[in-house]
């Protein structure tokens, strides 16, 4: 499987599914405004003003918030916060889920199957919320500084939300491994002599991806809707920096009150950022897997 | 299959143990204190040692833990500091709230999921495929309190069909129960029918591929059958993961389904028992969440044992 | 087959009920004409006669207990189980209260100094809120059956006010400590504690309580037989259970959907000033606010028109000052030394040597009662922005701030905060050393601590006002505090519902309440 296989396997499932590359358009508008956001908005993201609350209109596209700051900036300005949360969280889910849980259930039965996983049951016992509420109440939420480095409120955020997510991620890996490992090519490797690593990561793993693609790219979502529910109790990301949750946190009282822009604009971004990571992640799994291919004869 | 459920069985009690250690000293590790927490920033320093000491915090911490073991071994999980009541009791008062919620927001997820799942999964890449993962989408990615009073907006006082929260029993009335727990159950339904409709869309897909799913196909078994039977049985195993966790979360109590919709379940208490860090009732709410969790993993370990011989090995 | 389309009619039939159900709300509060609902906000832990969860569930408490004065609408002092206002001996020390004598308890049992002596023994023992007050009262005796004496260590008619929001009289003998689960040491078979117009009759911690009328109470068998507390912690929330008639009075609303829904047709709301005050005390004792230009210079960024009037609707009055611009003891004059003029602002940077500015760190309660206050520190974070100065905002729990305090862990801390008064309680608890937040505040100043002594002393107003003309310039000269306004109390509640104000001590008074 190299690379420029899949980029071109990538590239044909694009044309036939436009809706995939819709997705993939939009995720790089996103790319484009997390980048240079000062380009893409003019106005000053934070900046209170007294025209407040007004509608959407040729100079604040997406209208102003209850503080007159321009919510178009402020969506833009939150791009690259709430695509940062969600995908450094998902990588440090992916980056301590997949080995544990490839570990565990190659050695199912066992003693290092049942310490990884009652582990992992213990933390996923714990209702994640308020496991991040404990966290970040237990760190605060001001900039931590050790040493020379200082570490911003929002990685503490990304990490505690991380690493609620690795239990959920060990497990979905742990239970197709299990199913995978009995599978015919896996009994071939063993025969021909493939050490176990080798086996686990070169044979059984690629073939866990689709699960654990599909799940990464829900991830993302409720990464970035957690960030929303820490906002929601004010220990999200701080004022004034936005993010998209944030945004949806702090207007909450609006959506009864007929001003729409305020939790509509942020919630559409935040709706089609999931389903464009969704149907990214469908498109991903199909390119990353080619027995899917040979299998379905159709892709 | 008896033994490996002993095993399993044995090894949640060592969960269990595990977790009451990390609860304990997880609430312990929060900023600020008990004593401070039910007297305010009035308090001097002598009133604060004072409260320490009545509430029993003043011992060191294996007394306190092995204290609050034992009692809660007996069945006594301690008096709460914010209510002066027993823990148990309180625990009592919601937990039926919670589990109403989570079998009905269970119910919705799965009426939602599995059709679209399998619908998705049987048009792949095609109109009906996408129009159901993007619907599925819909409910994950709204944040709960957002789509939380939009419902309200809409239902309970523009239209006023519904009731805008508070919880009835359904002991005293089933309808009126029902119209209670309706728009909540659908907020935290719809952002758990995502998880598992995908899930099964995934699942179904790669079970679809296989080759035994083709040798039926080519033995002219209709469409239909190997759809909803064989595939759907086969995909059920590593859905049955989602499902299950997701219900766990949903035992645990959703804090801000509760605040919106004003139920008095057990994530809304234990959010407050966080805030007034309340530790008995902390420790008591989370240890019944984990004991929750670890039954409902063992229930599923003994389904997936059931459903798929292959990991009794 | 027919199983799932059996499961189908079930399933529609649980709908229509549903929403058949969905009209009731409306129509059971039509029909109990004699019961009236409230929400709450807050939490509601117990109805302990001074153990209250926060201000707003003294609404309960204020339906089961009575006390020897209540804090009238207004905020001055009515009899309640005294039959009149005290006498006070010439030297401020010693009041004596005549008790009416006619005060029954829920038991039946006769009201007499006893029951008060007992009372205010336990409240000064083990009220936690409050702090030390043994530092003001020094003993509470009877003088036969129907007379009490307090003895006070120094003059302050403030105690008044404050045990009145409070603290209140329980039969001798009640279980204050352990009030039990659910507190039925106080309340439930023959050990009924209170004397106050309603009698609890059912209650659930942190959801709601149940009072029916006390037929025989002293004022009178109050006009609605049943009242209903109910917690909803969301205050768009309560707007909701307001607006479809599960509730009949809402204690709290988002502040910009007040006006509004009081001007609704069916609906009718109320505000006034209240004790409540939004401010930001600075940390005297640690840099940057052990400088007080900055102090200054941070007090006269803020543009406390637009907080006060665009983000909080009106329902904060601005001040710079900690008195009202319509109370008796508000300086115009002074008030301008702290008003929002970004220029002055820079000279005092100037004066302190930083004129480009300094950054400090502002702790913000989340969630906050009363109002938001993360909504007025994102508008003072661009304030002070414009003079230079950077304030880094870190939402904390209330419990993880009073550790910051107590550990002299601070900066600043702006946040909404309810007294029993300002004049006559805050200004002694912030700043005199002997009160209960001064030891965290920082600051200490002997002419400051002689002027509010001097003002404790009387009870009218116009013998006060030498006292507070000197707080208040002290207060202005050293601005230990940031001043941005004070807070009115609001609620919003069904038109047909009257008997029901908002109050100066803004929690809720339901004793009057009625339909039509």
């Amino acid at each position: 499987m190299n690379r420029g296989k899949t980029i071109g396997r990538l590239l044909g499932i694009v044309r036939r599914d436009p809706l995939a590359a819709a997705a993939f358009l939009f995720l790089l508008l996103l790319a484009i405004a997390a980048l240079f956001p000062e380009q893409i908005a003019a106005m000053s993201p934070n900046r209170p003003s007294r025209l407040r609350l007004l509608p959407p209109g040729d100079v604040y596209l997406f209208g102003t918030d209850q503080f007159g700051r321009d919510i178009f900036a402020r969506c833009v300005h939150a791009t690259s916060v709430s695509l940062l949360v969600g995908l450094t969280t998902v990588a440090i889910a992916l980056l301590l889920g997949v080995p544990l849980g490839a570990i565990a259930a190659f050695r199912s039965p066992g003693k290092i199957d049942s310490g990884i996983m009652r582990t992992m049951d213990v933390l996923m016992a714990f209702p994640p919320i308020v496991l991040a509420i404990a966290v970040v109440a237990a760190l605060g939420t001001q900039d931590i500084e050790i040493g020379p480095f200082t570490v911003p409120h929002i990685t503490k955020v990304m990490v505690v939300i991380g690493l609620l997510n690795v239990p959920k991620v060990a497990r979905i890996v742990r239970a197709s491994v299990l199913v995978e490992r009995n599978e015919q090519y896996v009994m071939a490797a063993r025969a021909v002599g493939a050490s176990e690593a080798r086996v686990l990561f070169r044979e059984v793993l690629p073939n866990c991806a689709s699960p654990v693609a599909v799940y990464a790219t829900l991830l993302v979502a409720t990464s970035i809707l957690t960030e929303a529910s820490l906002s929601f109790l004010g220990l999200g990301i701080q004022p004034p920096q936005p993010s998209w949750g944030g945004m949806l946190a702090d207007s909450r009282t609006y959506v009864m009150s007929g001003q729409w822009w305020l939790t509509v604009f942020p919630g559409l971004l935040i709706f089609l950022s999931v389903a464009a990571f969704n149907l990214a992640g469908d498109l991903l799994r199909d390119a990353l897997d080619p027995a899917q291919i040979t299998r379905r004869g159709d892709a | 299959m008896i033994g490996f459920l002993a095993g399993r069985a044995a090894s949640l009690a060592l969960v269990l143990f595990g977790a009451s250690i990390l609860i304990f000293l997880v609430v312990r590790a929060l900023p600020g204190d008990p004593a401070v927490a039910l007297m305010t920033q009035n308090a001097t320093p002598e009133m604060i040692a004072e409260m320490r000491r009545t509430l029993g915090l003043e011992r060191g911490l294996p007394t306190q833990f092995a204290l609050w073991l034992g009692g809660a071994l007996g069945g006594d999980l301690g008096r709460s500091f914010m209510f002066s009541m027993d823990v148990s009791a309180l625990i009592g008062e919601r937990f039926p709230v919670t589990l109403h919620l989570a079998l009905t927001s269970l119910a919705i997820a799965l009426a939602i999921a599995i059709p679209t799942g399998v619908l998705a999964a049987a048009n792949k890449g095609k109109a009906l495929d996408h129009l159901c993962r993007v619907v599925a989408m819909v409910g994950i990615s709204m944040p709960v309190f957002w789509q939380g009073l939009l419902m309200i907006l809409l239902f309970a006082v523009t239209l006023g069909w519904l009731p805008p929260g508070g919880y009835v029993s359904p002991a005293s009335g089933l309808g009126d129960s029902f119209a209670h727990i309706l728009l909540p159950s659908v907020a935290l339904g719809t952002a758990y029918a995502a998880t598992v409709m995908r899930m099964l869309r995934a699942s179904m897909l790669d079970v679809l591929g296989r080759e035994h799913i083709a040798v039926a196909r080519a033995h002219g078994i209709p469409e239909r059958t190997l759809v909803w039977r064989d595939a759907l049985h086969n995909a059920a195993i590593p859905t049955l993961t989602a499902v299950g966790f997701s219900f766990g979360y949903l035992l645990a109590g959703a804090v801000l389904t509760e605040v919106i919709f004003n139920l008095p379940g057990m994530g809304r208490l234990l959010y407050e028992s966080i805030l007034a860090r309340d530790y008995p009732l902390v420790q008591g709410l989370v240890l019944l969440n984990v004991a929750v969790f670890v039954a409902i993993n063992f229930a599923m370990d003994a389904l997936y044992v059931a459903l798929d011989p292959r990991i009794r090995r | 087959m027919s199983k799932s389309n059996l499961g189908r009619r079930e399933f529609l039939g649980a709908a229509a009920g549903a929403a058949a159900a969905g009209v009731l709300p409306g129509a059971a509060t039509a029909q109990n004409r004699n019961t009236v609902t409230a929400s709450l906000l807050g939490n509601l832990p117990n109805i302990h006669p001074w153990h209250v969860g926060n201000v707003e569930t003294a609404a309960a408490n204020l339906l089961v207990y009575s006390n020897l004065l209540k804090v009238g609408p207004d905020g001055t002092m009515v009899p309640d189980v005294a039959a009149s206002l005290p006498t006070i001996s010439a030297d401020g020390l010693n009041y004596t209260f005549e008790l009416r004598r006619d005060v029954r308890f829920h038991n039946g049992d006769r009201l007499t100094s006893e029951d008060v002596v007992y009372s205010y023994d336990q409240y000064l023992s083990t009220a936690r809120r409050r702090g030390n007050l043994r530092r003001f009262i020094k003993n509470v005796t009877k003088d036969g059956d129907y007379v009490v004496k307090v003895e006070l260590v120094e003059p302050w008619v403030g105690w008044m006010q404050l045990m009145g929001y409070e603290a209140a009289i329980v039969r001798r003998g009640s279980d204050v400590v352990n009030e039990g689960p659910t507190g039925e040491n106080l309340y439930r078979g023959s050990r009924m504690a209170g004397s106050g117009p309603y009698i609890p009759t059912n209650f659930q911690a942190d959801v709601s309580a149940e009072f029916e009328a006390n037929p025989d109470y002293f004022g009178g068998k109050p006009a609605t037989q049943t009242i209903k507390l109910l917690r909803i912690p969301d205050a768009a929330t309560q707007l909701a259970n307001l607006r479809t008639g599960t509730v009949d009075i809402i204690s709290n609303c988002p502040p910009k959907d007040f006006a509004a829904m009081a001007r609704t047709p069916g609906f009718a709301g109320a505000s006034r000033p209240s004790a409540g005050i939004f401010y930001m005390p600075m940390n005297t004792a640690k840099a940057p606010f052990d400088n007080v230009h900055l102090r200054r210079a941070v007090s006269c960024a803020i543009d406390r028109d637009y907080i006060c009037d665009e983000i909080y609707s009106g329902l904060v009055t601005p001040s710079a000052l900690p008195a009202a611009p319509t109370e008796f003891w508000y300086d115009a004059t002074l008030a301008k030394q702290l008003a929002y003029d970004p220029d002055r602002a820079r000279f005092h940077l100037r004066e302190a040597g930083m004129p480009r500015g300094f950054a400090f760190e502002a702790i913000v309660p989340a969630p906050s009662a009363y109002v938001e206050a993360r909504e007025a520190a994102i508008v003072m974070q661009a304030n002070l922005a414009d003079v230079g100065i950077r304030m880094n905002i870190r939402q904390t729990d209330f419990v993880s701030m009073y550790r910051s305090a107590q550990n002299g862990d601070w900066q600043a801390f702006p946040h909404p905060s309810m007294q029993s008064s300002i004049e006559g309680y805050l200004i002694w608890n912030n700043y005199h050393k002997d009160g209960n937040q001064a030891r965290w505040m920082g600051y200490r100043n002997a002419d400051f601590e002689a002027a509010t002594m001097d003002s404790f002393r009387y009870l009218e107003n116009a013998r006060k006002m030498p006292g507070l003309q000197r707080v208040s310039k002290i207060l202005v000269e050293d601005c230990p505090a940031l001043w941005i306004g004070r807070l009115n109390a609001y609620h919003l509640w069904r038109a047909d519902i009257s008997g029901f104000a908002p109050r100066y001590s803004h929690f809720m008074d339901l004793t009057q309440v009625k339909r039509g």
